[in-house]
Formats: structure tokens, C-alpha cells, sequence
């Protein structure tokens, strides 16, 4: 990586991209340098694991060098970028065919928590989710995506994705709930 | 829950335990894959012409030998005509290729009408 220029730092996103997508390696630095955090952040959500949370980050990013040529508006770039990403947990999770499910096991959602210490960690509640039910709620809940943004990015059915978050919320909630209502046991839990 | 109606509660938990991750060593990591990526490509097309020019440097001879050897056998003439003028009306069924030709047409014929 060479020094780039200072007013690649200071630049709109479109005109980095742009520049990126025609081989500039020094703009891709910085779109990296100014999407990591987003990203990364992402990341760790899903699969909880810093280091395989960076690691997928950087598959990502690799993606998107590879790719970045088939962009056709640099103004929509964020979106690409999400997609991307969450197409790259998907497969993670296919690889290991045990975390990723289609079916939903109900009970299993609507069990009472069995942990409410669980509760004072967000990623640790998180991760009490099937696969796709967590996918959903964080791309809805840390994304703000819509629902039918949700389902364009990982391709599931709008009401898929609907019933995900609704049972997914409810799942946290209760978690949040069981925490709030047992603050001396997060204590000694913690210890 | 329509897509604007998020748990509030849910929200503020999210943006409360959000952490802000800006690293220089992991930019510094993503281009050093990209260049290493970049190398492992350069190298394999290295490999790919160089065995496609050694190939060439081998089968070079031999190659031209046996495509001068087909090409002498499929003009072969399948009957002797003196004719002149006759010779050039039969010539494009009087050779090992036109033979080959006119039996690939036939398959081609019964193909069409009667295997489909």
C-alpha cells in the first residue's frame, strides 16, 4: 500500500468507490479503512467470535476488491457491501451445516430462559438463536434494514423474515425481562 | 410488527453495547490478503503459459505429423478416374472424407426423422 492521496480520506464514498473500481488500491484502503467498523461490527453479532468475525470481515472485503468492477452505482455501494457480507455468513454457517437450519425449532424459542445472567450479554443472547432467526433480528435491529430489505439480502421470504423477528424479539425480550428481574443473580453469576 | 416498529427496549440494547471498531492493522490485513491473492493469481497464469508453451515445444513435431498423415488419407481418391471433367464432378464423393461426410449426413437424416 502506498501513501495516499489526503483528500482520499476527506472524499464522498462515491468518488473513492469510483476509484476503487477502476484498480485504485489506495482508494479501496480507505473504503475499508471507513467501513470496517460497520462490518466488523456486523460480523461479531452473527457469529459472536472476534476472530472469526474479523476473519469473514476480511473474506468480505476481499469479495468486494474481486467484485468491485461489476458495481454498477457507486452510490449504493453500503447496501452491496451488506449484501455481500451477509451472503458470506450465510455460506460460513452452511459449511458448519449444524448452525445453519431453515426449520425453526418452536419450543426451543419459546422456552422460558433457562440462564438469565445470559441476558447481560447481548452477543451471548444472541447466539440462544437459530442461525437465520439472528440473522434476521440483527440485520433489523443493528441494520435497520426493513423487512423487505432484509429478505433482497439473504434471500428469505418476506414473511420468513417477519416471523423470524417477531419470534426472535420476543426470545431477547424475555431475556432482557429475566435480567432485569434477577439483577442480584447477574452479580453473582458474573463472579 | 410492521418494519418500522422495532422493540424499543430491544433498540436501545443494540445501540447500548455497540462497540466502535476502527483498526489500522485489520485495513493493513485485508490488503496484504488482497496482494497475496493477487500474487497466488500471477503465478498460477505463469504456470498455466509455461506449460502450455513447453507443450507446444514437445508435441510440435509430432502434432504436424499426424494432422499431415489424416488430412493425406482423407483426400485419398476411392476409385481411379481418368476423366478430367469427371474426376472433379465425383471428387466430392470419391475420397475417405466424403465418404465420412456423406455417412454423417445419414446419421443426421435418420437422427431427424426417426429417433426424435
Amino acid at each position: 500500500m502506498g501513501d495516499a492521496p489526503a483528500y482520499y480520506a476527506e472524499g464522498p464514498e462515491a468518488l473513492v468507490v469510483g476509484l476503487a473500481k477502476r484498480g485504485d488500491r489506495d482508494a479501496f484502503a480507505e473504503l475499508v479503512r471507513r467501513r470496517q467498523p460497520g462490518l466488523r461490527g456486523l460480523m461479531r453479532r452473527l457469529s459472536r467470535d472476534p476472530d472469526l468475525a474479523d476473519d469473514l470481515s476480511q473474506r468480505v472485503f476481499l469479495k468486494v476488491w474481486q467484485k468491485i468492477r461489476t458495481l454498477k452505482d457507486p452510490l449504493r455501494f453500503g447496501p452491496w457491501l451488506k449484501r455481500i457480507a451477509v451472503n458470506e455468513w450465510i455460506s460460513e454457517q452452511r459449511r458448519n451445516a449444524n448452525e445453519w437450519t431453515t426449520t425453526i425449532d418452536d419450543a426451543a424459542l419459546e422456552a422460558p430462559p433457562e440462564t438469565p445472567g445470559i441476558a447481560m450479554d447481548l452477543d451471548a443472547a444472541l447466539m440462544t438463536l437459530p442461525a437465520p432467526v439472528r440473522m434476521c433480528i440483527v440485520l433489523s435491529y443493528r441494520e435497520r434494514l426493513t423487512h423487505g430489505e432484509i429478505a433482497e439480502a439473504t434471500g428469505l421470504a418476506e414473511g420468513t423474515v417477519k416471523s423470524h423477528i417477531r419470534r426472535g424479539s420476543q426470545r431477547l425480550r424475555a431475556l432482557l425481562d429475566a435480567y432485569k428481574a434477577t439483577p442480584e443473580e447477574m452479580t453473582n453469576e458474573q463472579q | 410488527m410492521s418494519s418500522s416498529e422495532r422493540d424499543p427496549e430491544l433498540e436501545r440494547w443494540f445501540d447500548a453495547t455497540e462497540e466502535h471498531l476502527i483498526d489500522e492493522t485489520f485495513t493493513t490485513g485485508v490488503m496484504a490478503r488482497i496482494a497475496a491473492r493477487r500474487r497466488r493469481v500471477l503465478t498460477t497464469r505463469f504456470g498455466i503459459l509455461a506449460l502450455v508453451v513447453m507443450l507446444e515445444l514437445l508435441l510440435d513435431a509430432p502434432l504436424g505429423a499426424s494432422v499431415g498423415m489424416l488430412s493425406n488419407v482423407l483426400a485419398t481418391n476411392l476409385y481411379p478416374v481418368e476423366n478430367e471433367w469427371l474426376e472433379f464432378v465425383v471428387s466430392p464423393v470419391n475420397s475417405v472424407a466424403g465418404v465420412l461426410g456423406l455417412i454423417l449426413l445419414a446419421l443426421h437424416l435418420f437422427y431427424r426423422r426417426y429417433a426424435r
